[in-house]
Parts: structure tokens; C-alpha cells; sequence
């Protein structure tokens, strides 16, 4: 065997493993965040390719080996206890990933053998389950296919190496293992046995090709191998039924909450506003169809309502003033307008879901656009929820509960409603505040729970939104002479209120900044600081100061905190939600008469007798906020899909999967029925299926034409061997085709052919066979009794009833059908 | 068997074409089935058990700890497995086998088989297969060898073969069976093997190893220079003498076939014309077995004499050899002449199975008519000459007579006594 082309196959096998164990180091680094694993490895296996395969310049030998085995494992074992008792779970398993990787490195520096190179498999395989358990992100999933087929290729080289080694072993010089040393050495000292003589020496030899692995060739049968594996794990994954747990990438991460706190100080929502780290993703679709619909400007995602405003001075550089929200939320069932269609209902909860239907069969009427907004929330946020109101419940099903405040148009929190944080949340709501690609600014108002108390709840609700700001004298003064620059009397509430918000965001006077200077006047509010002395600040500053003028106007308002993202993502047609998308408007409360005198509100107008205007007093960036396309969107959409289908697992561990049936969830069940009656109906609807034309032609029509076809096909195939007998023998037809299924007999007649005898039709085989014979004896060569059980077989078989030729038959026929070919070859020789 | 009517009746008639579509089905079915018959055996390699073992380990950590990734993971690795299993058995499938290797060999002489595969499959080649010969010695002593004949194929492409060849060095004469074969590939993954075993073993007869006739040699044949014209006096036909034999050619008349070599060889032989003999050689072999090593030895260094001599005197010097073979059985071969019958000799030489009470005088019996001729005896014997070895022909009066006149030299192989005119190479 040629060692050089040997020794070249190897070199080949490291230099794949100690790719793949970059790769795979690499998988676990990005998971948890420490690049250390990689570099390590990297280094070592470079080292080792160089020095150990390549120049031999030196390899660590058993003792070497054991002794670097022996200090890997001692330290992998020390940072694992460490981390224990750091209670630190993504160091226990770094530790866990250390304790592969060190060892790797004291293998790759050994001589290679067939036994190195099975540890280094097996290593490298636990290594990828730990980079399984610590990466969650779509970066695994980019990565397997690379790793897969580096693993298949290195697979297919060590299969050539292996088969050498077992041929001949002498190739390598393979480490003994102790036992055999130790059998040894007791068959020869204690037993006395000599070795016996051989009887036999066998020399292999090997074919060039055979010793070394052509690169093209395998790089083309690796590819498709790969590719089957992958396929076939994308449908076990599919066929199995699957959790909607996280991983473990979850708890390792940063455990730091995202989202939107309980109270709200203008110094937290200064810091939110720093914070890139993207929260959730919000598509906006089509209820039915699901086609989702790119709103022109950025929407505004409602999550709390806040009311009550606690004054105080600034202290240090911390702000002192609080918005918290004094009501009591009474969350219910979101209206269900399609409950009808879906046959849910109960007789008693039928006038609720046909109020429902027609609440929203009125918007659609008043040129609202229905859309269904999807929230898909990111693990680890504080359990706040959204909407975009008025709000209904989707068509779909629910996978979360969704209870709703109708007063204050907020969703409950997740965490009252058993939801776990710690995985991704997806809900989907339909909502009636679009218009002709915009939200809208008007939103009817439900103001009392108990219509039996109209008047005095009336009542306590303006006094409960137009207080709070008494003390703020300089404020108010500001308010008055912007009343006045403006011409605009008290008495003109939304003209008043237009005024606020086009005064701070638009007049000049308010800059909008996160950088926020030290106080002046240490004892002054901050809001009445910031609408006095400062005039700088973020979004919740300018809603504060409007929320402060309007109730000082006497105009009931209240602030709503939310999310406004303005990145949307072309490829998943959703908007990415980031946390500095946070953001603070006002809400204020007018009647239908004052309303519908402002031609910018009017066309927003429903049948409702107040309602909640949107005002957003902050100052746009650059003129008006717009929608953008969001940078890296390919990423994202990957990353979502990645999460939604694989890590998590949700998209298809309901509806769409195999075990829709027998969901936990029923609707899923009836749904499919559903479905299936209404095709049933569609069909049955279908003119050609109805009988309304009297008498369905073009399926008659239809059917005939496939029946002659049939018929035509039928003949042809009858009169094919008359016409084109070659084609026919070919495609199995005609006379031959009874003796081509037997492969052994049409042999003997292709090896008479050969002789120029060819089979009549009216030529029995025996006859035929009989002619061979004289014909090569003719030649000088005799071969009557090949071609008399050549043909006895075929008899026996064909017309015998005999199954299947044994075993010794096939061999015989093998003899006998080389004894017809050497003969018939001399005779034509010879002629 | 059915008559010629029904056969010609049945043929000429043309099937209906859903009638040829079901006979179409049935004949791949049968076809499939033949070819589960070719049973392809497979299990896993060391590394697919630990492959298996980690797979096991993923499976069940998924499970408990509800990671997907996991699930994914142990997904593409089933996948491989599946792949391995397919690939190894649809690979040896119909994979057909054709050896070629020489009708004999001798002792120390590298022998080259060749073993072509042929691949019938329309779509799939055959990947890095290994064709592996069991080595089985069946005579003298039946004993199985630990070595096999190995080579190794890179790749037959379908519908396609590939030839590859190995080499065996016979250390020991003899009987040997090649085979069966056995297909095995790890392709592609090296995670399983699958292996088939076909039954078509072929014998090869190895014969004894051939050293060389020392210059004293000549002088063992010393007694008699004659040979020639008493030779020539009982031999021949009204065409002459022959002094060989060969095979059948056109022209040749049939009655100068060799009725005898003809049905030992299976194939006509004539005799040849004749040429001047030199010499009448009589030989008697004794293989004889005391079981002990060293006398074995002695055994098998008189039998590669006897062979050196057929093939060298016979062969080079066209002496006129007659063999007495005394073992297990006897056999006896008389004017060896041409080099069909030193074939024939060194045949049986190889197969020759010693004994511990060799019958001499049974063997002398069938070399008795040349010893008539010529009375010298030469006996090439592992053991010293035996008192009563010719005691038990005295019965016979042609033995006994034959006996009185014979001159007999004795070489005891054990004591040395063959070192002077033999040695090897």
C-alpha cells in the first residue's frame, strides 16, 4: 500500500475534525457569550495540523496523553464546582463545554489512529448537544448545515480509512491497549503457546484510486446525503410532537426584563428610550385572509392607562415626579363578533356575540378598516399586554387568554392570567382603529360600568381626570398666555387642547432630548420645571405638560404609555418593536358635538356619544414620524422563523400540524370539520355539480374524452410490437415479453445472437436451442448440454409453476451461461 | 415439461395489456424476492454503536428537558443512520462475483487472483467494497486459515464491473478451497457494515514446494544408462513410439487417443511421436508420518524431491519417471513423459496424505511392470528402511520375483541422506 497516499487520507480526516470542532466551539461560544472555548481549540488545532500531522515534529504519547487528560478534566471539573457554587447556571454549562473541548485538545495532539479518531467523533458529538442547549438563536440553525455535511464528509473518509486499516493494519502504528498488552504477554510466559505457522500469506492489491478520496466526488455524494439527513430531521421534527418550552439559551442569557414598568418616573422612561434591545413583533393583517397590510404611519400599541400624577421635588439627579394609575380594572371577554360564524355560541350568550357582530359590521360601515393585529412578545418580558382599541377578539383561536378593561381599553397582565414569561407570548386581537392605512385618533369612549348610575359616574369621572394639577401655578400661567398668542378661549375645549399639542410639539419653544440637565431649582416639580424653566425632555415630559393644561382647562385626560416602533421588516411583513420605541401620549376626552364641528376628527367619528382623542405632544424627529424599513431585516425574519418553528416550537405544535386533531385545544378540532363541510358545500355549490345547467356537459364531455383516450393508449400498446418491435421488446411488450422475464434465458438468446440466430415466432425454444447446437458444432464447438438446461430451466419455470430458481440453480446457471459464451466467442473466432 | 404444442400454443398468443401489466408486476416481484434471497446481513461498527449511544442520550435528554433543538439534532442523526442502512444493503444487492484464479500454485510462489464484480443495477453504483476470500485447506489435514484473500474496490459504476486482484503465497501444499466470497462495505459512513456471503468457492491444488537437483543427482539413476531400448521394445503402436501425450487436435486419428489420461483429465489426449528417452526412473514415495514435527518435515522434504524430480527430470530431461506413492493411499503413475502427466504427479503429490503404516509393497505393485524393465528402485522414504517391508509381497510369485531382482536404494530423508542431491532455492 502507498503510506505517502495514506498518510495524505489522514491528513485529510484531521484537517476535517479540526474544522469541525472550531465550528462546533464556535456554536457554543455564540450561545453563551464567551469566545474563549474557540480561540482555545483553534489555536490547539492548528498547532497539532502543523506540527503533530503534518511535520511529525512531536505528539504526545500515552503517558503524555494520559497526564494531559488527567489536567482537562481536573479543570473542567474545578470551573463546574466553582460555577456551582456561584449558583451560576450558564457556568455549570461551559464547564460542561470545557470538559469536552479540553480533552479534544489532548487527542488532536496525539498520532492519529483509527481509535483517536473515534474519541474525537464522540467527543465532538457531545459537544454539539451542549452548543444545542446553550444557542437558541437561528445561528445553530445557519451553522448545522455546514457542520452536517463537514460530518458527513469526514464520515465518508473515515469509512475509507477504517476499511484500509482493517485490511491491513500494519498502516498505522496503532496504540495497544493495555488488556491486549497484558493477554499477551500471559498466552506467551504462562501458557507457553507458540504462535501457529501460517498456512496461507495474502498480499493486498490495493488500486490507486483506492487509497485516496477524490474531493469532487465526495464533495458531490456528501452534498445530497446531508441534505437527505437534514430533510429527514426537519420531518422527524415535524412528525413528533413537539414542546413549546424555551431553551435553556433563555436562562442564560441576561435575565434582565424587558417591557414597561408599573409606575412610571421621568427618569425610567429616559433610560427605556436608551435601550435598543427588541421586545416583540407586531404584524397588522387581514382577520380572514391573513394578508398582512403595511400601515403608513407607525402605530400606536396601548399598553397602561396612567391618571393619577404624584408631585415632588427633584431629588439628586433621580425625578421625583410619579404617574401611576389610581382605577380598578374589571378585565371580560373580549367582544366576539365571529362567534357566531364559528357556531360557538350558546343560546344565552347569543345576543352578547350578535351586539358584537353588529358593533363591528357598524364600524366597517363607517369606513373603518378591521384589521387583526398579531403581538408576538419576546421571553422574559414584564407581562404588560397590548392593543390597538377598539378591540374585538380574533377569528381565530386564542392561545392565550385575553381579558379586557372596555373602560380603560387595556388587556390584563399575562402574569394574572397564568402565562409564562419565560417563553415567547403570542395573541392576536382584532381591532376597528384603522382608516384607510392609518390609525386613527378617535376612539368611542365607554365611561361607566353600570349604566344604571349614568349621571353621577358622569360625574366622578371628569372630577377624577381633571384634577392633579392645582398647585401648578407657573404652569398654568404658561397655559393661559399660549391660550391667548393663539386667540383661543377657555371655553373652546378641543381648540384649546389642538393649541397645547401644536405649542409643544411643533411651536419651537419645547426641544425634545433624552440628555437631560440637572435641576435649577431643586424644590420645583419636575413637570412644572420642565413647562417653565427647562423645555427640554422626552415624551413624557410633553405628554405630562399636556395632560397638566388640559386638566387645568378642565378637559378630562389621562396619559397612555405604550410602544410606537417604526421599523418594519419587508421579509415578515411585521413591525419590530424595539424598547426605545416606548413612548408617552395623552388621551382626552370630548363629546360627539364637539367633534364633529373639527374637520380633522370628523371623518373619524362613530355612532358613540364621547370619545378618547389621541393627541401626541412630542416633537417628531424630522417633521413627521414614518414608517422604515428596518436594517438587517433578513437576520430578523430568520431569527423569527427560527424561534417560531423550531426553538419554541408554536407555529406548528397546533393548527398546522399533524396533531391539529387531537390538540389540546378543541377549536382546532372543530375548525378542521368545519373546513371540511365547507368545501363540501363549495362543491356542491359548483355549477358543473349542482345539476342547474340541467346536465353537466363538460364533465361528460370530460369523461368521454378520457375514456377514448384510455381505449387509444390500450391499442396502441396492442399493435406497438407489429409497428416498432424494439421499442416494444424495450418497454416489455409483445412476444418477448414472457421470456425477458426471465433475464437468465433472454441471455442465452442475446449469446446466440451473436451468431446471427435470431427466434421466430413460430420457433419453439427447444427447436431454436437445437439449432445453436448444430450451429456451434458446425464451428467446432460444443455446447448442447449449456443450451439443453438453459432451456429446461426456462421451461420448468415458465410453464412448471416454479417459483424462484435456488440458490445452486443460479449458480449452475452462471456456469453455464460462461461455458455458451466461451464457446460461442471461439466459434466466432475461429470463423 | 410441458409438449412443444402447449408451449408453442401458449406462446403465440399476445397478451391483453392489463393482462402484461400484471404479469410486469408479478416478474419485478419475483425479482425482488430473488433478491431478498441474496440476503444482506448488516450491523453496527464500533463508532455506530457509540453513534448510537450519543443518539439515545440526545433522544432522552430532549425528552425530559422539552429542547427542540435537541429533537432536531437527534433527527439528522437517525437520518444518518437511516442512510447508512440503505446505502450498505442496496449496495451489495445483486452485486455479482466472478473469480479467476489458477488451477494450481506451488509451495512459495505468489499466486494472483482476480476477482471481478459485476454491478446489474440500473441507478446505484457500488462504493469502496470489499471482496474477501475464505482460505479453507481441504486436504492433507483440513484446516482453516486465519488469513483471507482480500481486495478492495473504489467504485462500480452501475451497470458496470471492476476488476481488482490479490495475491496468496501457499506456505503449505495441498487442497485448497477458495471461498466462499464475502461483499462487505462500510460506504458511506463507516456507522454500519453490511456484508453478503455468496456460495461460489473454487479450488485451487497448491503444489509441493520445488527446491533444485544437485550435480549428484544424476548419480542416484546411476544404474541403469539403458532405459532407452527396453524401454522402446514394450512401448508404441504400429505409428511408432511416444514418449508423451497432448491434447486432441484436428487431423489427429482416434486411435491414438490415450483412453486413460483422457478420462483423469476430462479432455481427449493423444499420444505424441516419439522422441529418444534417456533414462527409466522408478521412484516409490513413502509418506510416511510418525507424528512428530521433524519427521513431518522429512515427509514434506521427500515429497518436494520427488515433485523437483518429475518436474525437472521429466520436463528438461525427458526421462521416462515412474512413480510409486505410498500414504494414506496409494497411487502410482508409470512413464511420466510429457508434462500433462508430471501435472498429473505433482497433483497428487499435493493431495498426498501421509500415513503411519504406508502399504509399500501395494504402491511397488503399480510401478512393477517399468521395474520389470529396470530393476533399480529408488525409495524416498522420511524413515530408516524397515526390516519387513517386502516381507508381505512374498505371497505373490510375480512380487516375489520381481523382488529378488530388485536393486534398491533407500533414502531416509530424516537422517540426511537427500542432502547431497537436493537443496532448496
Amino acid at each position: 500500500m502507498d503510506l505517502n497516499r495514506v498518510k495524505r487520507l489522514r491528513l485529510n480526516l484531521s484537517a476535517h475534525f479540526s474544522i469541525i470542532a472550531c465550528l462546533t466551539a464556535m456554536l457554543v461560544a455564540t450561545g453563551s457569550g464567551t469566545y474563549f472555548l474557540p480561540v482555545f481549540i483553534l489555536l490547539v488545532t492548528v498547532a497539532a495540523f502543523l506540527f503533530v500531522d503534518c511535520l511529525e515534529w512531536f505528539e504526545l504519547k500515552s503517558i503524555g496523553s494520559a497526564v494531559g487528560m488527567i489536567l482537562a478534566t481536573g479543570v473542567a471539573i474545578t470551573t463546574y464546582v466553582v460555577s456551582v457554587f456561584n449558583d451560576s447556571e450558564s457556568g455549570q454549562l461551559l464547564a460542561v463545554a470545557g470538559l469536552l473541548v479540553y480533552p479534544e485538545a489532548v487527542l488532536f495532539l496525539q498520532n492519529k489512529t483509527l481509535r483517536i479518531y473515534e474519541q474525537l467523533a464522540v467527543f465532538l458529538l457531545l459537544e454539539m448537544i451542549v452548543a444545542a442547549l446553550v444557542n437558541d438563536n437561528v445561528v445553530f440553525g445557519v451553522l448545522l448545515a455546514p457542520i452536517m455535511l463537514l460530518w458527513v464528509s469526514s464520515l465518508f473518509l473515515f469509512s475509507r480509512y477504517a476499511t484500509l486499516v482493517k485490511i491491513d493494519a500494519s498502516i498505522e502504528k496503532p496504540l495497544p491497549r493495555l488488556a491486549e498488552l497484558l493477554f499477551q504477554r500471559f498466552m506467551k510466559s504462562v501458557l507457553g503457546e507458540t504462535r501457529r505457522k501460517k498456512i496461507v500469506s495474502s498480499r493486498f492489491m490495493p488500486d490507486v484510486d483506492v487509497q485516496s478520496s477524490s474531493t469532487l466526488r465526495r464533495a458531490l455524494q456528501s452534498i445530497p446525503i446531508g441534505i437527505g439527513a437534514i430533510l429527514f430531521a426537519g420531518l422527524f421534527f415535524y412528525l413528533l410532537p413537539r414542546t413549546n418550552s424555551g431553551s435553556l439559551g433563555a436562562t442564560l442569557k441576561s435575565p434582565r426584563s424587558v417591557g414597561l414598568p408599573e409606575t412610571l418616573t421621568f427618569g425610567q422612561v429616559g433610560r427605556i428610550l436608551q435601550d435598543p434591545t427588541p421586545v416583540m413583533r407586531v404584524t397588522v393583517k387581514d382577520p380572514e385572509s391573513g394578508v398582512p397590510k403595511r400601515l403608513e404611519t407607525p402605530p400606536y400599541l396601548r399598553a397602561k392607562v396612567l391618571d393619577r400624577y404624584a408631585s415632588g421635588p427633584r431629588r439628586g439627579s433621580d425625578s421625583h415626579g410619579e404617574w401611576g394609575f389610581g382605577g380598578a380594572l374589571y378585565p371580560q371577554r373580549l367582544p366576539d363578533p365571529y362567534a357566531i360564524r364559528r357556531r360557538m355560541a350558546s343560546r344565552f350568550e347569543l345576543s352578547t356575540q350578535e351586539s358584537d357582530q353588529r358593533a363591528l359590521e357598524r364600524l366597517t360601515e363607517l369606513g373603518r378598516d378591521i384589521l387583526a393585529v398579531e403581538f408576538d412578545m419576546r421571553p422574559n418580558f414584564k407581562s404588560v399586554m397590548f392593543t390597538i382599541p377598539p378591540t374585538f377578539r380574533s377569528p381565530k383561536a386564542a392561545k392565550i387568554p385575553i381579558r379586557y378593561d372596555d373602560l380603560y381599553m387595556v388587556i390584563q397582565k399575562r402574569d394574572n392570567t397564568g402565562i409564562d414569561t419565560k417563553k415567547s407570548t403570542i395573541y392576536e386581537i382584532v381591532s376597528g382603529g384603522f382608516q384607510k392605512g392609518r390609525q386613527v385618533a378617535v376612539t368611542p369612549a365607554k365611561l361607566i360600568r353600570n349604566p344604571a348610575d349614568l349621571e353621577q359616574a358622569l360625574i366622578n369621572h371628569h372630577r377624577d381626570l381633571t384634577r392633579g394639577f392645582e398647585s401648578f401655578r407657573r404652569a398654568d400661567q404658561q397655559r393661559l398666555s399660549v391660550l391667548r398668542r393663539q386667540g383661543i378661549d377657555e371655553s373652546q375645549k378641543l381648540a384649546a387642547a389642538v393649541a397645547f399639542e401644536q405649542e409643544l410639539a411643533f411651536s419651537g419653544r419645547f426641544t425634545y432630548s433624552l440628555d437631560l440637565s440637572p435641576p435649577t431649582d431643586s424644590d420645583l416639580d419636575p413637570l412644572e420645571d420642565f413647562i417653565v424653566r427647562q423645555r427640554v425632555g422626552h415624551c413624557q415630559y410633553f405628554a405630562s405638560a399636556m395632560v397638566c393644561w388640559l386638566r387645568q382647562t378642565g378637559i378630562p385626560s389621562r396619559l397612555v404609555i405604550g410602544y410606537r416602533p417604526t421599523e418594519y421588516n419587508n421579509l415578515g411583513n411585521y413591525f419590530l418593536v424595539r424598547q426605545n420605541d416606548a413612548h408617552a401620549w395623552v388621551e382626552a376626552l370630548f363629546t360627539h358635538e364637539q367633534l364633529e364641528k373639527n374637520g380633522r376628527f370628523r371623518s373619524e367619528l362613530t355612532d358613540s356619544s364621547h370619545y378618547w382623542v389621541r393627541f401626541d405632544p412630542t416633537p417628531p424627529p424630522d417633521g413627521e414620524l414614518t414608517v422604515t424599513d428596518q436594517q438587517g431585516q433578513a437576520m430578523d425574519y430568520a431569527e423569527k422563523l427560527w424561534r417560531e418553528y423550531v426553538v419554541e416550537g408554536q407555529n406548528i405544535s397546533s393548527e398546522n400540524s399533524i396533531y391539529a386533531p387531537v390538540a389540546e385545544e378543541r377549536e382546532a378540532y372543530e375548525q378542521f370539520l368545519q373546513r371540511l363541510t365547507e368545501w363540501r358545500d363549495r362543491i356542491r355549490r359548483n355549477p358543473l355539480f349542482s345539476g342547474r345547467l340541467g346536465f353537466a356537459w363538460p364533465v361528460a364531455i370530460a369523461i368521454i374524452l378520457l375514456g377514448a383516450a384510455a381505449l387509444l393508449l390500450w391499442q396502441g400498446f396492442r399493435i406497438l410490437p407489429r409497428v416498432a418491435p424494439q421499442l416494444a421488446s424495450k418497454l416489455g411488450l409483445g412476444q418477448d415479453n414472457l421470456q425477458l422475464q426471465y433475464p437468465f434465458y433472454s441471455r442465452c438468446l442475446s449469446l446466440i445472437g451473436r451468431m446471427g440466430l435470431r427466434r421466430g415466432a413460430s420457433t419453439t425454444p427447444m427447436e431454436f436451442t437445437d439449432r445453436a447446437a448444430e450451429a456451434l458444432a458446425s464451428k467446432g464447438q460444443t455446447a448442447s448440454s449449456s443450451l439443453d438446461y438453459l432451456t429446461g430451466l426456462y421451461y420448468r419455470l415458465r410453464f412448471g409453476k416454479k417459483n424462484l430458481p435456488t440458490e445452486q440453480e443460479l449458480a449452475e446457471v452462471d456456469r453455464e451461461l460462461r461455458k455458451l459464451e466461451n464457446a460461442i466467442s471461439v466459434a466466432r473466432k475461429s470463423s | 415439461m410441458a409438449s412443444a404444442d402447449s408451449v408453442h400454443s401458449t406462446e403465440s398468443k399476445n397478451p391483453s395489456f392489463f393482462a402484461g401489466l400484471w404479469k410486469r408486476w408479478q416478474a419485478k416481484r419475483r425479482r425482488n424476492r430473488a433478491r431478498q434471497l441474496a440476503y444482506v446481513r448488516f450491523r453496527l461498527t464500533r463508532e455506530g454503536v457509540h453513534f448510537v449511544g450519543i443518539l439515545v442520550f440526545i433522544f432522552i435528554g430532549a425528552v425530559i428537558r422539552e429542547i427542540n433543538l435537541l429533537i432536531l439534532l437527534a433527527g439528522a442523526m437517525i437520518g444518518l443512520l437511516l442512510l447508512q442502512w440503505r446505502f450498505n444493503v442496496s449496495t451489495l444487492v445483486g452485486l455479482q462475483v466472478r473469480r479467476s484464479l489458477p488451477r494450481t500454485a506451488a509451495v512459495g510462489k505468489p499466486a494472483t487472483v482476480e476477482m471481478q464484480v459485476l454491478n446489474p443495477k440500473y441507478l446505484l453504483g457500488a462504493w469502496l467494497v470489499m471482496v474477501q476470500d475464505r482460505i479453507l485447506k481441504l486436504s492433507p489435514r483440513r484446516r482453516r486459515s486465519s488469513e483471507s484473500g482480500t481486495t478492495l474496490f473504489d467504485v462500480v459504476r452501475p451497470r458496470g464491473s471492476a476488476v481488482a486482484n490479490y495475491q496468496l503465497q501457499f506456505h503449505e501444499r495441498g487442497l485448497y478451497e477458495i471461498g466462499p466470497t464475502t461483499l462487505s462495505t462500510r460506504f458511506p459512513l463507516s456507522l454500519g457494515i453490511g456484508w453478503r456471503t455468496l456460495t461460489n468457492s473454487s479450488e485451487i491444488i497448491v503444489h509441493p514446494a520445488q527446491g533444485e537437483l544437485t550435480q549428484a543427482a544424476s548419480k542416484l539413476f546411476q544404474m541403469d544408462q539403458i532405459g532407452q531400448a527396453k524401454s522402446s521394445a514394450h512401448a508404441g503402436t504400429q505409428e511408432g513410439e511416444f514418449f508423451g501425450l497432448r491434447p486432441w487436435a484436428t487431423g489427429d486419428s482416434k486411435r491414438w487417443i490415450h483412453w486413460r489420461t483422457t478420462a483423469r483429465l476430462g479432455q481427449l489426449s493423444v499420444r505424441q511421436f516419439e522422441r529418444q528417452q534417456r533414462r527409466q526412473l522408478s521412484v516409490l514415495l513413502d509418506v510416511y508420518d510418525d507424528g512428530t514435527e521433524a519427521g513431518r518435515e522429512a515427509c514434506e522434504r521427500a515429497i518436494s524431491f520427488v515433485a523437483t524430480l518429475a518436474a525437472v527430470s521429466v520436463r528438461h530431461s525427458r526421462d521416462r519417471l515412474s512413480v510409486g506413492v505410498a500414504g494414506a493411499s496409494n497411487q502410482s503413475f508409470t512413464n511420466v513423459v510429457s508434462s500433462i502427466l508430471v501435472e498429473s504427479l505433482l497433483d497428487h503429490l499435493a493431495v498426498a496424505e501421509a500415513s503411519d503404516a504406508p502399504n509399500l509393497l501395494d504402491a511397488l505393485r503399480g510401478i512393477s511392470l517399468p521395474l520389470m524393465a529396470n530393476p533399480n528402485l529408488l525409495v524416498v522414504s522420511p524413515r530408516r528402511r524397515p526390516e519387513s517391508w517386502a516381507q508381505a509381497g512374498k505371497a505373490d510369485a510375480v512380487m516375489e520375483r520381481l523382488l529378488a531382482s530388485l536393486r534398491v536404494r533407500w533414502i531416509d530423508v530424516s537422517k540426511g541422506d537427500l542432502e547431497p542431491y537436493f537443496q532448496w532455492i
